[in-house]
């Protein structure tokens, strides 16, 4: 395993940009979690209900049939397996078709056929999911079909699908804001958040679609600042990462190594799973840290051409070797 | 390439120039790269190389995930294989190019490891010994990495891939190692063994699972995703009969549904399939209505839609024949609404042809099987040409029907001719149903019991039978007819007896054999004084108490018994039949009378009792009353009687005009005084014992 810890968590006042977006997520996830948590539970009845989601598979499956070419080749396929009596693709077929907007939009009216006292009570149903959706702050917050006005471009980067997802997205947060923010400025944090949310949402809208499903999370914002600390201290000075490669002493610590590493830890896995998942199907939004971490990218290249000017003179400057003696204690220099 | 480790005895033997340069160990073996080094390396260079290895199988795996949600195990299985072979050739291109160019991979380089050349002419590793070790080391990974123990154990820890590669690996750090000790050889046996125990074990387990697994019919279902094979093999196979046109899916479903051939699942399976691709609908909602067994309301808006759809259609007609009708709580009013279901129910059976949907038939069948009205129900029965599927429903059916029209033989034929189609559980169901009616209606004097020799030959290859009451009774009753249980034989069957009341019912057939009368009237008495645990050995101890009676009043308490047992439990009518024909013997021609009576307003008067009635209301005194009987059993037994009355099956001896042991037939003649009986009777009114045939 092996961790970014690069200036490691400084105190508020050495990055107060990087903990005002601290506190803005943070303020959004208390201000939400607890509607947040009985929508989502409400919602996962419906979505655990086997006889809703099958009924919800065969009318989609109704739908993809009609209309083949509006779909991809995989929903075809497991719309050919739906129609052939599996229960198992019918739920998965079911479970896809929530993120279907074409299909959520025209569900209530849709002359589907086939069952139609089943499909009858799951119009219902979905009736009642649907209002439940309208109240559950991910889709107030997050980027989708039902909501995507200009505004939704930027809300859904503060708004978090439960704590684990808050709590990682932030970490990361902290440790490349307060990193940035030492070295360039807050301005840059400020900007690597908020243009590569927005470069990830418009990259996911591009490349993935914007669906039925809301798009939220922090991910694209923070991987605006991985790809502008990745690709903004390729040349310039090795950054500072933990390392737990044996569960023994000598084989853990702290190694100073090429900021790239960042590239492949992060970025590469991401363009992986874009490569490897279909727009239909992945719950990630791949596309969206992709966007990001090319929005941090840009900034990069903008600042080592001079287009971005630092805010504060860099330790580098000083020290000579581009990492202040505060972060890089005498003990660890060596273990680079 | 070295593949065996040179030891330096074996060196010793060799040329001396070859050895010589064979012996650039000395200085190699004093620093030998540490184990734990290589695992640190080799988990450095995985986290490394992993992305890498991921991106270059990515569309391997978003093939091998569209393949998966296609179904097609073919395509996943290319797109897996093609997927490791990518990731191996990455792994090989990676190893060899930083051998070829550092002498080491990155994580190799993190802790200080060189890869050398094993002789001292080659200083940088060739090109095909980085190769071949690369390749090697990717097949040593496939076989879960256990030759890499080799670095415990062997002199120099050198693995497979070493070897095949004439390569050493040496540490320049401080940290360097000497040849394995002893406890690092033992911990790489040990862990090699249990990790090959390990692996035999899940193995054998998975194997175990393929072969043995006990998957449900319903479980393969699910998971290969297809429709009911019982319905689809009876599909392609079915025969339509005269002028019937093929059923549908749906259709098919429905009658093996109703013929019990296929479970409620199943059906419930066809049932969607039809809904979604079908265009028998209402067939599909009635199905999936009667498949429905969790939310009662649901198969109600099933069963509601089956009617909707189209009127009257056969789903429609089905229903009628299926609910039980809603009676209103006024007992008038129930009694009228009760009357008019029976109406509707009837006129829908009459209504039915030859071109009627199968299903209709097969439900049919069972409500005229339910009313004893055995003749239609034979028509019908007769209507379907040979179905696999429908054997056994259609066999048992006619079976019973021909059973009931006391005709016995055919009833046999019928059997015998069908049973070897049938899997050894309905075998077993039908033999002992056969074997009961056989003893308890015929009696043990009837010579042909085959249906009593195939249970007891079941019983005889598979004792755990036995476990079972309702087998054991009747395998008990077809073996004492048989006389085939003789003192010994019911001494070992004792202990293999799995019910209680079973066992004391052996203990007093066994006291019998021993001719210890008193014995066995004492042990059958306590099991004919407790209905609730002797279960159906209530009836037989009753039964074989009547048996030994000697005079009428012998037969009080069993009569008592038999008064207070409710007559729809199962052998009621048996123990009846049973205490009539003990009158009949005894002379005792009232309670004969009594008993009868009781009987037919129970409708459970069978050709020998109907015999029996006739026989002692004309000893009796009552010719009057004889007379009626006699009518009333013209019409129940559907047969002529008197004198030209066709040979029975009960009476091989006595066909035709020959005088018969209870002396009915010369009665009868005398009753009817040599008229043909029917068209003379129609008019009279008599009281029956029968039901329905005043």
């Amino acid at each position: 395993m092996i961790f970014p810890w690069l200036s490691g968590l400084l105190r508020p006042s050495k990055a107060p940009i990087t903990y005002l977006f601290l506190f803005l997520n943070c303020l959004v996830y208390l201000g939400t979690y607890q509607n947040f948590d009985v929508a989502d539970a409400q919602l996962d009845t419906y979505l655990e209900d086997d006889s809703f989601l099958e009924t919800q598979g065969s009318a989609f499956a109704v739908m993809i049939a009609k209309e083949p070419k509006a779909f991809s080749g995989p929903l075809r396929a497991l719309a050919l397996r739906a129609s052939k009596a599996d229960s198992n693709a019918r739920r998965t077929l079911g479970g896809f078709a929530l993120r279907n907007s074409e299909f959520m939009n025209r569900a209530q009216t849709y002359s589907f056929g086939g069952d139609e006292v089943a499909v009858g009570r799951w119009r219902m149903r979905l009736l009642e999911f649907q209002k439940l959706q309208d109240t559950n702050p991910s889709y107030l917050w997050g980027l989708s079909e039902k909501h995507n006005s200009w505004m939704h471009f930027f809300t859904y980067q503060f708004a978090h699908a439960g704590f684990a997802h808050l709590f990682w997205n932030m970490l990361f947060m902290l440790i490349f804001g307060c990193f940035v923010e030492s070295r360039l400025g807050g301005s840059f944090v400020a900007l690597a958040y908020v243009g590569g949310g927005l470069a990830g949402a418009l990259l996911f809208a591009k490349l993935s679609g914007i669906s039925y499903s809301p798009l939220v999370g922090a991910s694209g914002a923070v991987s605006g600042l991985i790809g502008l600390v990745a690709f903004g201290w390729w040349k310039r000075e090795r950054v500072r990462y933990l390392y737990l490669l044996l569960p023994t002493p000598d084989y853990m610590g702290v190694a100073f190594l090429p900021s790239w590493i960042l590239g492949i830890v992060f970025l590469l896995p991401d363009l992986s799973s874009y490569l490897s998942s279909t727009k239909e199907l992945g719950s990630v939004a791949y596309t969206a840290h992709l966007g990001g971490a090319a929005f941090g990218a840009l900034m990069a290249f903008a600042y080592s051409r001079g287009w971005l000017v630092n805010e504060i003179e860099t330790p580098a400057k000083s020290s000579g070797d581009g990492s202040s003696s505060e972060d890089k204690p005498d003990d660890l220099r060596n273990a680079s | 390439m070295v593949l065996k480790e040179i030891n330096h005895e074996e060196a010793g033997a060799q040329p001396a120039s070859v050895v010589s340069s064979a012996l650039k160990a000395p200085a190699l073996e004093t620093r030998l790269a540490a184990p734990i080094d290589r695992l640190a390396a080799t988990v450095a260079d995985f986290i490394l190389f992993a992305p890498l290895m991921t991106l270059a199988m990515s569309p391997f795996k978003r093939q091998a995930v569209e393949a998966q949600l296609s179904g097609n195990d073919e395509a996943w299985m290319m797109a897996c294989l093609s997927g490791g072979l990518t990731a191996a050739l990455v792994l090989v291109i990676y190893q060899t190019v930083c051998l070829m160019k550092w002498r080491a991979t990155p994580g190799k380089m993190i802790f200080g490891l060189r890869v050398e050349a094993l002789w001292p002419e080659q200083r940088a590793l060739n090109p095909m010994s980085a190769f071949l070790r690369s390749i090697v080391f990717c097949l040593e990974i496939v076989m879960l990495g256990l030759p890499w123990l080799a670095i415990l154990s062997n002199e120099r820890r050198r693995p497979f891939h070493d070897r095949i590669a004439d390569t050493i690996v040496i540490s320049k750090r401080a940290r360097k190692v000497g040849p394995p000790v002893l406890s690092e050889m033992a911990f790489s046996s040990g862990l090699l063994a249990a990790v090959l125990t390990c692996v035999a074990l899940v193995t054998t387990f998975k194997l175990t699972q393929m072969g043995f697994g006990g998957h449900s019919a319903a479980a393969d279902l699910e998971s290969s995703g297809d429709l009911c094979a019982a319905v689809g093999e009876a599909e392609r196979n079915w025969i339509p009969g005269t002028g019937e046109e093929r059923p549908s899916r749906i259709g098919v479903a429905l009658t093996l549904y109703h013929a019990d051939a296929i479970n409620q699942d199943c059906l419930k399976q066809e049932a969607d399939y039809a809904m979604w691709n079908g265009d028998q609908k209402d067939l599909a909602y009635l199905a999936r209505g009667l498949s429905e067994t969790a939310d009662d309301e649901l198969a109600q808006s099933y069963l509601d839609k089956a009617c909707e759809t189209t009127t009257p259609g056969d789903a429609c007609r089905a229903l009628t024949l299926l609910r039980e009708p809603e009676l209103p709580e006024d007992e008038i009013e129930a009694k009228t609404a009760q009357v008019d279901h029976e109406n509707q129910v009837h006129e829908i059976v009459e209504s039915l042809g030859p071109k009627t949907a199968p299903f209709l038939k097969v439900l049919a069948i069972r409500e005229l099987s339910t009313e004893r009205n055995d003749s239609r129900a034979l028509q019908f029965i007769d209507q379907f040409p040979p179905q696999k599927e429908l054997s056994y429903f259609l066999a048992t059916e006619r079976t019973k029907a021909l059973w009931n029209l006391d005709r016995q033989s055919e009833a046999r034929l019928s059997l015998q001719s069908s049973i070897s189609g049938f899997d050894a559980d309905q075998r077993i169901a039908v033999s002992r149903w056969f074997c009961q009616n056989e003893t308890s209606a015929i009696g043990c004097a009837a010579a042909q019991r085959p249906a009593c020799d195939w249970l007891a030959n079941a019983v005889a290859q598979d004792e755990d039978l036995l476990k079972n009451a309702d087998i054991t009774l009747t395998y008990l009753r077809g073996e004492t007819c048989s006389e085939r249980l003789g003192e010994k034989q019911l001494a070992s069957l004792k202990p293999k007896v799995g019910d209680e009341a079973a066992r004391t019912y052996v203990e007093a057939l066994e006291h019998l054999a021993k001719g210890q009368k008193d014995k066995g009237r004492e042990v059958l008495q306590k099991l004919a004084a407790d209905t609730e645990k002797s279960g159906s050995f209530f009836i037989e101890a009753n039964a074989r108490l009547a048996d030994l009676a000697g005079s009428p009043t012998d037969l009080v308490k069993v009569r008592d018994a038999w008064t207070k047992t409710d007559p729809s439990e199962e052998g009621w009518a048996f123990l009846g039949r049973h205490l009539m024909d003990r009158y009949n013997q005894l002379r005792a021609w009232d309670e004969t009378l009594e008993v009868g009576f009781k009987l037919g307003q129970n409708e459970a008067i069978d050709r020998s009792a109907a015999r029996a009635l006739v026989v002692a209301a004309y000893r009796a005194g009552h010719s009057r009353m004889a007379y009626g009987y006699l009518e009333a059993f013209a019409k129940t037994t559907r047969a002529a009687v008197a004198a030209d009355e066709r040979p029975r099956d009960r009476m091989p001896a006595n066909s035709g005009k020959a005088p018969s042991s209870d002396g009915f037939e010369e009665i009868a003649r005398e009753l009817l005084n040599g008229t043909s009986l029917t068209p003379k009777l129609r008019s009279r009114e008599v009281r029956s014992p029968f039901g329905g045939s005043k």
